[in-house]
């Protein structure tokens, strides 16, 4: 059932991005390919050089504006999904399945994962195409020396690559359960769904900021003590110093990743809860 | 008759919106194999029923059971649902529809549905949007009758639709009736649904008045069930 | 063609009703078998419980049989049908003397009006006109 509500997500959201990813890629092509033809051209000729002006101005501002528009349009895409499919007419449909709650949420979710990293992949892509050419596979080597020099100071890499990938992942899925979250609390705080989304939103964003402000603040007083003392005793030591800077932002990382967590299990639950007893569809 | 042929049971059930009642201790058990109208005038509790028994909304306080079971992922595999409005995104296309139900829905017949909608003549490929009002009502018609399922809850499957389509609908309801299956009417169009119907309910803000066979209250008003709703709900 | 039915009576005893006239009427042959249920609710538009109702009613009037193979036939028993004919004509002209007695007319009026429209009818029937 999962993979049928995964799939028919997907399947529901991917209009506008069939068609950007490829107007992305394809402008990205034509800028690293034919870019240099019309540098010939205006070494050539004079008017060449007009000829080349305008083409690459406005393949970058295509450009440009395309990034921007898949930017957008994910963000958008994934919020008005779970609005429309939830709480409008389509909740008619959806919200009468024989699915659990839980499928509607969780299935939204790694569709909104699945776009987001696509749309990062395609982008990603597409800036390797531009800078191909000036491209130098040394930067790869330099990235791999760096790593091992890490590994090699007494940094375990494994576990920070690890925290920094959980850091972003979670960050991701809290900020997309937090909306959620906020559309499933909305009609009931306001009769205008819209706005009571936006109030309910609001609402959760000052409270996460207030409680992750107090959570940063008893870590930074909890660890500072501690820091300072290890600091002085090892001031003189290269490698130690190295490490209680890296305790110190491990200690940031880990606890904004309870934080964030805890955050995820608090909006998912709520959104749960919202979703099976207060749904109100007009 | 024993307990298997309850379709639909509610005891006490009661749906309260802000301060109003829109549900009052509802008490009902409602049988296999009819075809039954849920009649009353606006606001009654109609559409309120109906979302209590296909779990759009929870009791406020007492029961709904369908097949002896709270409203959930099982009972929605049991239940087909028609709501007064279009449910589909814009851009599927009707064959996108029939895969979604196919899916979701192990009691969905493929065949039947195809079938009915070559009989009306509709396209298949077409997106939703293009589609007249009448027409997507016509589909959506379609998908839900196209299941297999023990309780159908139609609301207001006949307003603001053409004489020739309301007879299509009713001509639909009739062809697909089944001795395990229960169908739910609510309308306020009493006149030209009351042949197809078994038995009647009629529900004013949110009391059941009257439940009953139309066969027994033409028998003892000598009047059709049209005439004593009229009578009963004058303004 | 669906059927049309009137508010007063329960819809399964007009069913009823409508039958007795098609069967004696000859437009349901005696002895023929009837369409299932389903498709005869389908046909007259109605619920097919009221449907059901309706032919077991004509059953215990003895005007159709349920066969466990083939469904339902309708009577062959010419008696059976010319009692049934009797009875509805006796009934359509118990209402028409009630009437013509409402409308104040004598028993011989009534008999010479009945024998004026009888030759009229006949005149109509055999090409009218000039003779």
């Amino acid at each position: 059932m999962l993979g049928r509500l995964i799939k028919h997500e997907l399947k529901s959201t991917s209009r506008l991005f069939l068609i950007l990813y490829p107007a992305l890629l394809v402008i990205a092509l034509f800028m690293t390919f034919v870019n240099p033809f019309f540098e010939n051209l205006s070494d050539s000729y004079a008017a060449g050089t007009a000829i080349y002006s305008f083409v690459t101005g406005m393949m970058g501002f295509l450009y440009g504006l395309l990034i921007v528009a898949i930017v957008v349009i994910t963000m958008i895409t994934i919020i008005m999904r779970f609005y429309k499919n939830v709480l409008g007419d389509e909740g008619y449909l959806m919200m009468t399945l024989p699915v659990t709650e839980d499928a509607h949420i969780v299935a939204k979710l790694i569709a909104a994962l699945i776009w987001s990293i696509a749309s990062s992949i395609v982008i990603l892509i597409s800036i390797l195409f531009l800078i191909s050419s000036s491209f130098d596979l040394s930067i790869f080597r330099q990235m791999r020396e760096a790593l091992v020099e890490a590994s090699q100071a007494g940094v375990n890499v494994p576990f920070e690559l690890f925290l920094v990938f959980a850091f972003i992942l979670f960050g991701f899925i809290s900020n997309v359960l937090i909306f959620y979250t906020a559309m499933a609390i909305g009609p009931n705080l306001t009769k205008n769904r819209l706005l009571g989304s936006f109030l309910a939103y609001i609402i959760i964003y000052i409270v996460t900021q207030i409680l992750s402000t107090i959570g940063v603040v008893i870590w930074y007083l909890a660890g500072s003590v501690e820091g300072v003392m290890v600091a002085i005793n090892n001031s003189y030591d290269a490698y130690s110093s190295v490490t209680s800077g890296l305790t110190m932002m491990n200690g940031v990382l880990i606890t904004s990743l309870v934080t964030m967590l805890i955050c995820c299990a608090a909006a998912y639950l709520i959104t749960r809860y919202f979703l099976k007893h207060k749904l109100n569809l007009s | 008759m024993n307990n298997e042929q309850i379709i639909l049971k509610t005891r006490g059930l009661t749906k309260r919106f802000g301060g109003l009642d829109a549900l009052n201790d509802i008490n009902l058990d409602i049988y296999r194999g009819r075809i039954i109208g849920l009649l009353g005038p606006n606001g009654s509790g109609k559409s309120t029923l109906i979302k209590l028994a296909n779990g759009l909304l929870q009791p406020t306080s007492g029961s709904i059971e369908i097949a002896g079971q709270r409203p959930g992922p099982y009972t929605k595999s049991i239940v087909s649902y028609l709501p007064d409005r279009s449910y589909f995104d814009d851009w599927m296309k009707v064959s996108d529809c029939l895969k979604l139900f196919a899916d979701f829905y192990a009691d969905f017949n493929v065949a039947k549905a195809y079938e009915m909608l070559k009989l009306l003549d509709i396209d298949e490929k077409k997106m939703f949007r293009t589609l007249s009002k009448g027409t997507k009502e016509k589909v959506q018609l379609v998908l839900v009758m196209s299941r297999q399922a023990s309780l159908y809850l139609l609301d207001e499957p006949i307003g603001g639709v053409d004489p020739a389509t309301r007879d299509y609908i009713l001509s639909t309801i009739i062809n697909n009736y089944n001795e395990e299956g229960t169908v739910i009417i609510s309308t306020h169009l009493i006149a030209d649904i009351e042949k197809v119907l078994d038995e009647v309910i009629f529900l004013n803000r949110g009391k059941v008045e009257r439940y009953m066979s139309v066969d027994d209250m033409r028998e003892t008003t000598g009047q059709s069930v049209d005439e004593v709703f009229r009578e009963v709900y004058r303004c | 063609m669906e059927w049309e039915f009137d508010n007063k009576s329960p819809i399964y005893l007009q069913i009823v009703e409508r039958m007795e006239y098609l069967i004696v009427a000859g437009v349901y042959a005696p002895g023929s078998s009837l369409p299932s249920v389903r498709d005869l609710s389908v046909e007259v538009g109605v619920n097919p419980n009221t449907m059901q109702r309706a032919l077991a009613t004509l059953e215990t009037l003895g005007l159709a049989m349920s066969n466990r193979t083939s469904g339902r036939v309708l009577t062959d028993n010419m008696e059976t049908i010319s009692a049934l004919r009797k009875k509805l004509a006796s009934d359509n002209i118990a209402v028409f003397l009630s009437k013509m007695h409402e409308l104040g007319l004598s028993e011989q009026e009534v008999r010479a009006l009945v024998q004026e429209e009888v030759n009229r009818q006949k005149l109509e029937h055999t090409g009218g006109g000039i003779r």
